[in-house]
């Protein structure tokens, strides 16, 4: 098992990473200045962009009093609705006031965090405090960014970008126009997902509905029109807060904390099939696995669900401590990583993938999780005093090729010397699967990291992708040479089944488990 | 099997011989005997009929085979009259003998097996229930005459209700009983190979005639003897019970011991159920009279009244001293009763001395025993059946040993005898095999000689031509020839087309680079030419057979359909009965009349018309349901479907059903509703019957309903049975999906009866009128009658008509819910068999067929399933044929899959060449033309619709062609409910669309219309998949027809051609008209794409397929087919993109809010182009620089390269 205790210690501040090469993580001052042995040694590679987004620059929704709500709220709502609101609002003032966080929280975000707390004090009234929690959770780790959905393309090098003032940015660095996207129903944006095996669709999760964009990349326009945007919207199920494209394009599932059933869009069709089970409440994110045969979907209780997308049957997971906080799939989909809630370790669970062509039906899953790597905190000796690392786990992302996992560990926001940081994991599946330090991604001062992403499809190694609550997006690259299988340097591949490597790691399952006790 | 059971045999029998008898001789003897011999029986009886020995085995051998012998005959379907007409033919001495053996059952002789198999009947089940009705009925009216016959009170009444309720209790017992254990056996059997099962005939028969020991039975009980009723039924119990378990033993023997003793129990439960049931129902004991207290007391009661009143106190003694003196009589009474029940007391408590003193014999008895066993234990170590150390010899243990032995060694030589005969089938099939590839290999052979042949006429030719130049070289060099100046060029230029022509035909530049190819290809052409008559020389017959097995996947799919909405039927009429009887006021009154009204006699029988209607609705279901919808392209089109004589025939239907549903609801609702006439008086003081308006409202509601119902089918294609993206199991999709059923439900039947009350608002005279006239019944003049407003602004009325609508529509969108649900699961059809007889139900096979469509589609997203899932399955398609090492599966696939793309892109091409050709004239009435002139009926609506183009167009040969064809039989579009392309109504676009769908083979688009063929190299600059798909060059005589037309243009053609354009002018200008004939936004849009989810499951099956080949094709198969399958692809996308900047294509269609028609049969477009760009990006992302490897034209590859860059 891995801790933090085995890592290089933190840089000093004004040091940021640049990138790993030669096996150890380089930093410098300047983002300009790069060293010379990285521009020497690693191919040159079109570098992508780094954007930054002051919070001036937005025309953002400036309200803090209660009482000019209406002026804000949109008229498209029912009477009926307003009523509610209104209700609501004399109601749950009181509420809201308990929460001194939330109104921290308040004072600087848009409507759809409001949105999203009011809905909560409710459903803290009528529910339970569960999903609450999950939903202010999630309004505090992005309220301070203006960066609120970041989307890498699964094959090319564009990305979308959604910002606080609910409008969609679409970079590429082969052309020069960067369309913005925006649609009247386009309201409080919590994320953005690319289609695979398709050059132009975007789905995009609304408050009220999910949209798919289809962006045309020949096009000029920067602005392209509403029409070009399908809208998929149910009754019931909103706010959605994920989404996830199946990996073959086929298939779009959605998800919301305030609804049990996490829907299945056949976009073409703009039908859904809702998958309902009972207990949970809700349902925080989605997340499916790169082979397409699994989803996880956890709920804000204690317990997550499995979903295999054969015939959609579902595997319950109860913790023990707190809900699942967040979750990544290894490429191959056999092995998934997820953290809980008041917990500070990394757990596994190793998925067989049942004999395709017999259908049983029942996959026989793996009987309980493994802790692989432990996160506690841990004090370093720098030379500007002492940095505690280490904590609760905000989320992980593991690259395409299965060789790095980056885990946001969340700090904490008062205390100065424990600040949110990346930490940096080798991840080996062969002879046993381990998780090996590599070190810390910093940014510069003042700055927490608040969202990462991999690029789906870098070509020496991999590329982490993160936005700083200070608005700037940076890219880490890490240069290496793939140890496992080589993936023919074809972007996409990680579709292909890849029989060979599932039975080694069916081989080592045993191994694996020994290690772990 | 045997082995296990024995030991615990053997040791019983032991035991009761040593008891019996002390030689040991003897006892080996007994055991062979008693032991040996039931187990034969039994499995002669049940399993392998080849096996056993003696007379009853021999008559079970030899049913069995006629059995078998008889499935093959073909028998009529199950709708028919000569069905059932079979089933009554029979002759007397069998039904006697049938009864015989009911009644007398032996252990061994199955009933069905020996006296059934040959053929069950109706006829004795239907005469022994009836028979047992009637013994019922008059034998409990007798027997209740005979036990009131001393009273002086009572007056006889033949009670004839004892027939309704004994023949409704009979007959649902004789019908749903054996239906419910034919299911279970049928779903037993599925799950457990069992090798016994009976037909849903013979189980009815069985239990017919197992009622027959009741008849004597019942007869007995006349005689108002407790005992003797009692004795009967268990004797009868006996009887007839053990019939039914000796006749189901062996059916449910191999399953789970629970099942077992589920099925037998549940089996003898209901048996034992209906005879005291009938017992205690019929035959009442007598009662004893009343205790004389009550009355006493009354009196006493009622005196005590009187005195407080203080009417006379005369009268009040008198009465006291007259109750004194009850009271006397009744204290004596009361004492003698006590000494009675004392006498009683001390008789019990000598019992009770006496008993103990049995205990206490018992007890001794139980020591003697103990004693006895010991010595018998002593005896058997002296035989030797316990190994004693002084016995050696041969034991009776070592006897039995022996025979396991011996048994053990006869299975081991049994199953060596199995091993030898599947070598020596695989011995066969190989010499098949190798038979098969010998003729190959000659075809081949032939093939090549062929090419030889023709290379060398080629080589003859060139000879000639080359000698030709030659004379001609020298015909120049030879200047002082002379001949006309003007002849020698034109010659000349005569010659040199000649030879270009030749040359081009003849040899292609590329000749000698692709004939590995082409001669690969002929060898395949003339594989699947020789390859059907190797496969045995009936093959037509099997073709005919296996598409009765397959056909039938989807009967046995709808019968469980069926069978599920029948057995939900019961719980939804509770509900409905709880809510269309529940006041507020009085619930728990309420619930306990909804009980008692479930469990009469009347609600069992209105359940059972309720089924009935629900098998019929099913049955509709699968007769009427498509894979395909029709779309109407106008709304002429879509009155034409309404009028047509099928959708009557299922109009008339579902009204019936309605009028049956509604009765039912009427009988069940119960009040004001429950009869058409009641008994009234007229003004003038004379009764009459009167029609009750209430129920005949209800009744002509639920016509009303099952009208609407049909139609509002037709327009939302509610027959169209849609697959679904995401698999689920069935329970689960029919959970998801049944809020949505009971919302469609509500709001339609509102709908619906909005409707209808406006209706009989203004109509509802009509019906009253008639029904008073023909039953005789009388208007009440008293009651406000109901067609008015007031009359229909009653609440409750309507509370009630909604309630018996939803109820309606609920339980018919139930079936057709789990019918969609049950037919659209997914279905394995294996890739390959190892037998040659089922080659026919693989899936390379199913997806070329035609018939039924169902299959095909079925067979089609198995395939999308397999090449995404399933890596074991795809390994089978990308393997080669053992003995010749071709591709045959993919080979297969693949050309199936091409062949639908590109039968697909031909659609659009036409299409789009139609409305670019006359993209002003699209809204001309098309339909109108048929007024004008007869002999414009004739052509096909293709040239209809081009008609700026001159007349004589349609007078060629090559659309009378076309026509022919679109009027032929076998268009896999005419599925069920399409009207026929020659009706009237169906507008000539309609048919222009579904034309082209139905020539599959690729010949067809080069002969069907000149035009297109004209307009098709623009789009297919290559004229490789052309090629590829086989096709023969065109025939010239459809290429030169034009030609010869133009020199004659008709005068008749000239003036019919001015009348039709004066005549549409006119009509132009009517409004209805142009409201009728106005083709619908984007419905033919619709209309192109409406199979598209075949192609949809094509393209993702391919697309995995090649995606799959890239790591797991090991012999390179796909390689050879990629570039055809590219530019197929490609091509499409072009047509698609082309199609969709047609105005209308892109314009989504109105969601609507709640329908139990499918709609995504209207984004079917979408979903394709969506799917077929994915299919594209899927191969290139696979590919990736590998493709530039590929061979390709220039145009497609550019394209291509835009995929590749994610530009698209």
């Amino acid at each position: 098992m891995c801790s933090l205790a085995l890592f290089p210690a933190p840089l000093p501040d004004g040091q940021t990473t640049l990138c790993e090469s030669n096996n150890e993580l380089l930093s410098g001052s300047d983002a300009e200045e790069r060293p010379k042995q990285v521009r020497s040694t690693q191919p040159q590679e079109l570098s992508p962009l780094s954007l930054f987004f002051p919070r001036e620059s937005l025309k953002l929704h400036s309200r803090t009093e209660s009482s000019s709500r209406a002026a804000f709220l949109d008229h498209s709502e029912t009477l009926w609705m307003r009523s509610a609101a209104a209700w609501w609002d004399t109601h749950t003032h009181t509420h809201t006031h308990t929460h001194t966080h939330t109104h921290n929280c308040l004072s600087n975000i848009g409507l759809f965090e409001d949105y999203i707390i009011r809905a909560a004090t409710v459903s803290r009234r009528l529910l339970d405090y569960s999903t609450f929690s999950a939903l202010f959770t999630f309004c505090v780790a992005r309220s301070d960014c203006v960066v609120r959905a970041f989307a890498w393309h699964p094959h090319t090098d564009k990305f979308a970008v959604a910002l606080l003032d609910d409008s969609i940015k679409i970079y590429n660095p082969k052309s020069a126009t960067t369309p913005t996207l925006k649609h009247r129903l386009q309201r409080s944006v919590a994320a953005v997902q690319w289609k695979p095996l398709c050059a132009s669709a975007l789905a995009v999760a609304c408050q009220n509905c999910v949209l798919v964009w289809h962006v045309d990349p020949c096009s000029l326009s920067t602005r392209p029109s509403s029409g070009c945007a399908q809208v998929l919207s149910h009754p019931g199920h909103s706010p959605v807060t994920s989404i996830a494209w199946s990996p073959s394009g086929s298939l779009l599932a959605s998800a919301s904390p305030m609804d049990t059933a996490v829907m299945v869009w056949d976009v073409a069709a703009e039908s859904c099939v809702p998958l309902q089970r009972v207990g949970g409440g809700g349902v925080t994110f989605l997340s499916w696995s790169p082979d397409g045969s699994h989803v996880l979907a956890p709920t804000p209780s204690a317990l997550f669900r499995v979903w295999e997308t054969r015939m959609w049957t579902c595997e319950r997971w109860p913790c023990v401590k707190g809900r699942c906080q967040s979750g990544c799939w290894s490429p191959d989909g056999s092995r998934l990583l997820f953290t809980v809630q008041g917990e500070t370790v990394i757990y596994a669970l190793t998925f067989t993938d049942a004999p395709a062509g017999i259908s049983t039906g029942t996959s026989k899953g793996p009987q309980a999780a493994a802790v692989v790597a432990d996160l506690s905190e841990t004090s370093f000796n720098t030379a500007h005093g002492d940095v505690i690392v280490g904590g609760e786990i905000q989320s992980l992302a593991w690259d395409p090729r299965g060789e790095r996992l980056a885990v946001l560990l969340k700090g904490d926001p008062q205390a100065a010397d424990r600040p949110a940081i990346i930490a940096v994991f080798k991840t080996r599946t062969n002879p046993v699967f381990e998780l090996l330090p590599c070190g810390f991604v910093q940014g510069e001062a003042d700055a927490e990291p608040r969202l990462m992403q991999f690029h789906p499809s870098f070509q020496h190694g991999a590329l982490l992708t993160v936005c700083w609550s200070s608005g700037r997006i940076t890219h880490v690259p890490f240069y290496f040479l793939s140890a496992g299988v080589p993936h023919f340097g074809l972007s996409g591949s990680p579709l292909l089944p890849r029989p060979q490597e599932r039975c080694s790691a069916l081989a080592n399952q045993s191994l694996f488990t020994e290690m772990i006790s | 099997m045997a082995s296990a059971n024995d030991p615990f045999q053997f040791q019983e029998f032991e035991e009761a011989g040593n008891l019996l008898e002390a030689n040991r001789d003897a006892t080996t003897i007994s055991i062979e005997d008693e032991d040996v011999k039931p187990e034969k029986q039994r499995r002669a009886a049940g399993l392998n009929p080849a096996a056993g020995g003696g007379d009853d085995e021999d008559a079970g051998d030899y049913d069995d085979k006629t059995e078998l012998l008889s499935g093959q005959q073909k028998s009529p379907p199950f709708w028919t009259f000569e069905y059932y007409q079979q089933f009554f033919d029979i002759e007397t001495h069998h039904v006697k003998e049938r009864i015989i053996g009911s009644v007398l059952p032996w252990p061994g002789k199955n009933f069905i097996q020996v006296y059934l198999r040959r053929n069950p009947d109706l006829y004795g089940p239907f005469w022994i229930c009836t028979t047992l009705v009637f013994a019922i009925a008059i034998s409990g009216n007798i027997s209740n005459f005979l036990v009131h016959l001393g009273k002086p009170n009572y007056k006889y009444t033949p009670e004839f209700q004892k027939v309704t309720i004994a023949a409704t209790a009979i007959f649902s017992y004789a019908w749903l009983v054996p239906f419910a254990l034919w299911g279970v056996l049928l779903w037993r059997n599925n799950k457990t190979m069992n090798l016994v099962s009976y037909s849903f005939m013979e189980i009815i028969c069985v239990y017919g005639y197992s009622l027959s020991i009741y008849i004597p039975a019942v007869v007995l009980w006349i005689f108002p003897f407790e005992w003797l009723r009692w004795c009967s039924i268990v004797v009868a119990l006996c009887l007839s019970g053990s019939v039914l378990v000796m006749t189901f033993w062996p059916a449910v023997r191999d399953d789970h011991p629970k099942v077992i003793v589920a099925i037998m129990s549940a089996v003898v439960l209901f048996n034992i159920l209906l005879a005291v049931g009938c017992k205690t129902y019929f035959f009442s004991k007598p009662e004893p009279a009343l205790p004389a207290n009550n009355s006493s007391v009354a009196v006493v009661i009622k005196t005590t009244m009187a005195t407080s009143n203080g009417k006379g106190e005369k009268v009040s003694k008198f009465e006291t001293l007259k109750l004194l003196e009850k009271c006397r009589k009744e204290r004596d009474d009361a004492m003698h009763r006590e000494s009675v029940l004392r006498e009683k007391l001390r008789q019990y408590e000598t019992r009770m001395r006496s008993t103990e003193g049995l205990k206490q014999k018992l007890k001794t008895l139980t020591m003697d025993n103990k004693e006895l066993r010991k010595q018998v234990k002593a005896l058997r170590t002296e035989i030797g059946l316990e190994c004693s150390p002084k016995f050696n010899g041969k034991t009776t243990k070592d006897i039995i040993y022996d025979l396991h032995e011996k048994e053990r060694e006869c299975t081991s030589m049994v199953e060596k005898a199995g091993k030898l005969s599947l070598t020596i089938d695989d011995l066969t099939s190989e010499l098949a095999n190798t038979v098969t590839s010998k003729t190959l290999l000659e075809d081949q052979v032939q093939s090549l000689q062929q090419n030889l042949k023709d290379m060398t006429n080629n080589q003859r030719r060139l000879l000639k031509l080359w000698e030709d130049k030659k004379a001609q070289r020298e015909q120049f060099a030879l200047p002082a020839i002379t001949q006309k100046p003007g002849q020698r060029p034109f010659v000349h230029k005569g010659i040199q087309t000649e030879m270009s022509v030749s040359t081009s035909q003849k040899l292609p530049v590329n000749a000698f680079e692709t004939k590995p190819f082409s001669r690969d290809k002929d060898s395949k052409n003339a594989l699947d030419k020789h390859s059907f008559p190797t496969y045995g020389n009936g093959y037509h017959h099997d073709k005919k057979t296996f598409m009765h097995d397959d056909a039938k996947v989807i009967c046995w799919r709808a019968a469980a359909s069926i069978a599920w909405a029948v057995l939900l039927l019961p719980p939804v009429t509770a509900v409905f009965v709880i809510l269309s009887r529940f006041s507020l006021l009085h619930p728990i009154h309420t619930i306990s009349e909804c009980f008692s009204l479930l469990t009469s006699a009347g609600a069992i029988f209105s359940l059972i018309l309720l089924c009935g209607v629900i098998l019929m609705v099913g049955f509709l279901n699968l007769e009427y349901y498509t894979v395909i919808p029709t779309i109407a392209c106008s709304k002429i089109a879509l009155l034409g479907q309404l009028l047509h004589p099928r959708q009557f025939v299922n109009s008339s239907a579902h009204c019936i059903m309605g009028i049956i549903v509604a009765w039912c609801c009427a009988v069940t609702i119960g009040g004001r509703y429950e009869t058409i006439g009641y008994p009234c008086t007229h003004s003038d003081g004379s009764t009459h019957m009167c029609l009750n308006e209430y129920h005949l409202i209800l009744l002509l509601a639920g016509a009303f309903v099952g009208f609407s119902h049909s139609l509002l089918g037709v327009i939302h294609n509610m027959n169209f049975v849609s697959f679904h993206t995401v698999q689920q199991y069935k329970y689960l999709r029919f959970k998801g999906s049944l809020p949505l059923v009971v919302k469609c439900s509500a709001t339609q039947a509102l709908y619906s009866v909005r409707n209808y009350v406006v209706v009989y608002f203004f109509l509802g005279y009509i019906p009253k009128a008639w029904i008073c006239k023909t039953l005789n019944l009388h208007l009440n003049s008293s009651i406000h009658p109901l067609d008015s407003i007031a009359g229909l602004l009653d609440l409750s009325l309507l509370y009630h008509l909604w309630i018996s609508a939803t109820f309606l529509l609920f339980t018919w969108y139930i079936t057709l819910l789990l019918f969609r649900i049950f037919v659209t699961e997914v279905y394995n059809f294996p890739v390959q068999s190892s037998f040659t007889e089922e080659a026919h139900q693989c899936l390379p096979k199913v997806l070329t067929d035609k018939e039924p469509m169902i299959l095909k589609f079925l067979a089609l997203q198995d395939l999308a399933l397999l090449s995404q899932h399933s890596p074991s399955r795809r390994c089978e398609v990308f393997s080669l044929s053992q003995p010749g090492g071709h591709p045959h599966n993919w080979n297969a696939i693949s050309r199936e899959c091409l062949s639908l793309l590109a039968d697909l892109t031909q659609r659009l091409v036409a299409y789009h060449d139609t409305v670019a050709t006359n993209g002003r004239a699209k809204s001309l009435s098309t339909g109108s033309e048929r007024k004008t002139s007869s002999e414009t009926s004739v052509t096909s609506g293709t040239e209809d619709l081009m008609s700026p183009r001159p007349t004589l167009m349609m007078k060629t040969p090559a659309s009378v062609f076309a026509r022919s064809i679109v009027g032929g039989p076998q268009s896999p579009l005419t599925a069920p409910f399409t009207p026929d392309l020659d009706s009237p109504f169906a507008s000539p676009s309609l048919r222009r669309l579904t034309a082209p769908v139905e020539q599959c083979s690729p010949w067809h688009g080069t002969v069907q219309s000149p035009h297109v063929m004209r307009r098709v190299p623009k789009l297919w600059s290559t004229s490789t998949d052309s090629q590829a798909n086989g096709s023969p060059p065109p025939s010239p005589a459809s290429v030169a027809s034009p030609q010869q037309q133009t020199s004659k243009p008709s005068l008749l053609a000239q003036f019919l051609q001015n009348r039709k354009e004066q005549v549409k002018h006119f009509l132009a200008k009517r409004v209805l008209i142009m409201y009728l004939f106005n083709k619908l936004p984007e419905a033919s849009s619709q209309a192109l794409f409406a199979d598209s989810q075949a192609h949809i499951w094509a393209l993702e099956g391919i697309s995995y397929l090649i995606q799959a080949s890239f790591s797991e094709d090991q012999f390179g198969v796909v390689q050879t087919a990629l570039p055809s399958i590219l530019s197929c692809m490609l091509v499409l996308q072009e047509a698609v993109d082309r199609h969709f900047k047609l105005p209308h294509a892109s314009s989504k269609p109105l969601r609507s809010a709640s329908s139990m028609g499918d709609p995504t049969y209207k984004t079917l477009r979408f979903a394709l182009r969506a799917t077929l760009k994915t299919a594209i990006y899927r191969i290139t992302t696979t590919f990736g620089d590998h493709l530039n490897a590929v061979q390709m034209s220039a145009e497609h590859r550019k394209r291509l390269q835009q995929f590749v860059e994610y530009k698209d």
